[in-house]
């Protein structure tokens, strides 16, 4: 019974953290036009900020400092994007460069900390949680409450503030945004800043109750991407990346239970395979400039 | 030095046949992806299965591979030419992971610690080391695979301007009655086929394959070449763009003391280059300005 009810917590963490990659590879994409597999290097720019510093009030510094960082490679990232579009380059080169760029950061990552995996468990002195033989640590119950607490602040901006609309506009019509006096530009810039900074706290979550190394670049960007072709088939919005998300945690839960092996990323793959060719009708086109 | 010699320029073939067979169903075909990457992946693991699991001798494990890679692409190019830019990219890239996490996972396929020992199919003049004699399998078919597609895309060739006006204008190659299925799905076969002879290759010259030997690495590098010497140009730019390549790489192999440094360093420069050549000038060296013609779709 123990053990079922710390599977299930793991379940809830995992669901939470590839939800907030979810969403910030959705803000991303939206303002970029394209999949935006570079928002992996967010999930990786916090937490090796952080590293370095032994414990304390420097850490939770470099931490800050790690997601301000993410924020000004939103910016560059994506007034890069902006330019090739406006440069004429196709959807398969703007992804391309996505890609190229996740390479660059990741190898920069694994040159400068090497490609061991590295943790931020003692950033936080929180003490463990004991409810009767269950045991939730500190470092998970702040991933679990942290995490879940940004996903419903994105889920209640994105349906009843200003903000909100305003991205739900940004999807639906730039033109439109555009001829009610918006200025698109600056709320693409600011979107991808939001994104980066959303996959940053994701990573820098991962980082405090487990363990992250370069390699996971790749993960980070096919759960992204796989979460938000699936999402925007179950619904508009955080609410279907969460769902979609969500199901690939469960799913990845359902595979390490049953079969030897790491099987988490072929399902992913299979499904973005499969999904790709069934229902690619109904897959959000991302704008071409 | 000779056997030094010899590898590289294996290295530089297979990276010519790999990027003009991505070339050829990217900048010809309209649909840019890493399929020549799995298909190699798909190439190398069956010549390696049959050899070391089975144990199949290696010219029989040859054309055993060839027809695996030929029958998974005819089903793989049905399923995935349907997709158009993103998506044929996304899945093909789908694809390759998918195939490692399988070979990473199943037993029979190695595992994660490969496959070792794979023995070289002999043919030609017998030299010094086994694992050059991958040079007897890729130069062929370099050289054939250069000849057809000089000979199929050429200025007059006309398979090559139905195969352009598909990619330009696809939906007016349908009014006007084309097979377009059957020309695209032409093109992912002697993509598949060219493909997994590389696959093979590599596995024969490095005598061991693992996950990591057809890894997200390879299609990035393979698609520099591809924007390094322009795509939709004359295939024998590849050439070009395949050189630049392994000079740089083996110039950064010259960091001797600091050999943890140099993989890093190597991937690093290759995407840079690649993010620069996209951003600066996307014709690379020898690529035409593709102009896309008046469209049907764009008029819907």
């Amino acid at each position: 019974m123990i053990t079922y009810v710390q599977y299930f917590l793991n379940f809830v963490e995992i669901a939470a953290l590839y939800s907030l990659v979810a969403c910030g590879f959705y803000l991303i994409t939206i303002s970029t036009r394209h999949f935006a597999f570079a928002a992996a290097i967010g999930f990786m720019i916090v937490p090796y900020s952080a590293v370095l510093p032994e414990a304390g009030f420097a850490k939770l510094a470099m931490i800050l400092l790690g997601l301000a960082l993410c924020g000004a490679f939103g910016f560059i990232y994506q007034k890069i994007a902006g330019h090739l579009s406006s440069k004429g380059a196709r959807e398969g080169q703007l992804l391309i460069v996505s890609l190229a760029i996740m390479g660059i950061g990741e190898n920069v990552v694994t040159l400068v900390f090497g490609s061991s995996s590295q943790t931020l468990s003692s950033a936080l002195g929180l003490p463990s949680l004991i409810m009767s033989h269950i045991h939730v640590s500190g470092q998970q119950l702040t991933a679990l409450v942290f995490g879940w607490s940004i996903l419903i602040l994105i889920v209640f901006q994105w349906r009843c503030s200003l903000i909100g609309k305003i991205l739900q506009a940004l999807v639906e019509s730039r033109l439109n945004l555009a001829l009610r006096g918006v200025s698109v530009s600056r709320v693409e810039t600011w979107t991808a800043i939001t994104g980066f900074i959303i996959v940053g706290v994701s990573g820098v979550l991962w980082a405090i109750d487990g363990r992250i190394k370069p390699a996971m670049c790749t993960e980070v960007g096919v759960v992204g991407a796989v979460s938000f072709i699936i999402g925007a088939m179950i619904k508009t919005g955080p609410i279907g990346l969460i769902v979609a998300a969500t199901a690939l945690a469960f799913g990845r839960l359902l595979l390490s239970l049953t079969l030897e092996g790491d099987w988490s990323m072929t399902a992913m793959l299979l499904v973005l395979g499969c999904t790709l060719v069934l229902k690619r009708r109904a897959i959000f086109k991302v704008e071409s400039a | 030095m000779i056997g030094y010699f010899v590898f590289n320029i294996i290295l530089l073939l297979q990276l010519v046949l790999l990027a003009q067979t991505t070339d050829l169903v990217g900048g010809y075909g309209g649909r840019v992806g890493v399929a020549s990457v799995l298909f190699a992946a798909i190439g190398g693991y069956a010549y390696a299965t049959s050899t070391i699991t089975i144990g199949i001798g290696p010219w029989k494990s040859v054309a055993l591979a060839l027809m695996a890679t030929l029958a998974i692409g005819l089903f793989i190019g049905w399923l995935f030419l349907q997709l158009r830019e993103n998506d044929f990219l996304l899945a093909t890239l789908a694809g390759q992971l998918g195939f490692l996490e399988i070979a990473n996972n199943i037993r029979i396929l190695g595992g994660p610690l490969g496959i070792r020992g794979i023995p070289a199919p002999t043919l030609g003049p017998v030299l010094s080391d086994s694992a050059l004699q991958a040079i007897w399998l890729v130069l062929p078919a370099v050289i054939i695979c250069s000849i057809a597609l000089v000979k199929l895309f050429g200025p007059y060739a006309r398979f090559g301007s139905l195969i352009r006006w598909v990619r330009d204008d696809e939906l007016s190659a349908h009014a006007f009655g084309l097979p377009v299925e059957r020309l695209q799905i032409a093109i992912f076969l002697f993509l598949s086929f060219f493909s997994g002879i590389v696959g093979m290759g590599i596995v024969v010259a490095q005598s061991y394959v693992s996950p990591n030997t057809f890894d997200l690495w390879l299609s990035i590098t393979v698609l520099t070449v591809v924007y390094i010497s322009g795509t939709g140009g004359n295939p024998l730019w590849m050439f070009a763009g395949a050189t630049i390549l392994v000079l740089i790489n083996e110039g950064l192999r010259s960091l001797g003391s600091f050999p943890e440094l140099v993989g890093p360093l190597q991937q690093i420069t290759l995407n840079v280059i690649l993010v620069a050549i996209l951003i600066f000038r996307r014709r690379g060296i020898a690529g035409p300005e593709i102009e896309f013609g008046p469209s049907a779709n764009r008029l819907e």
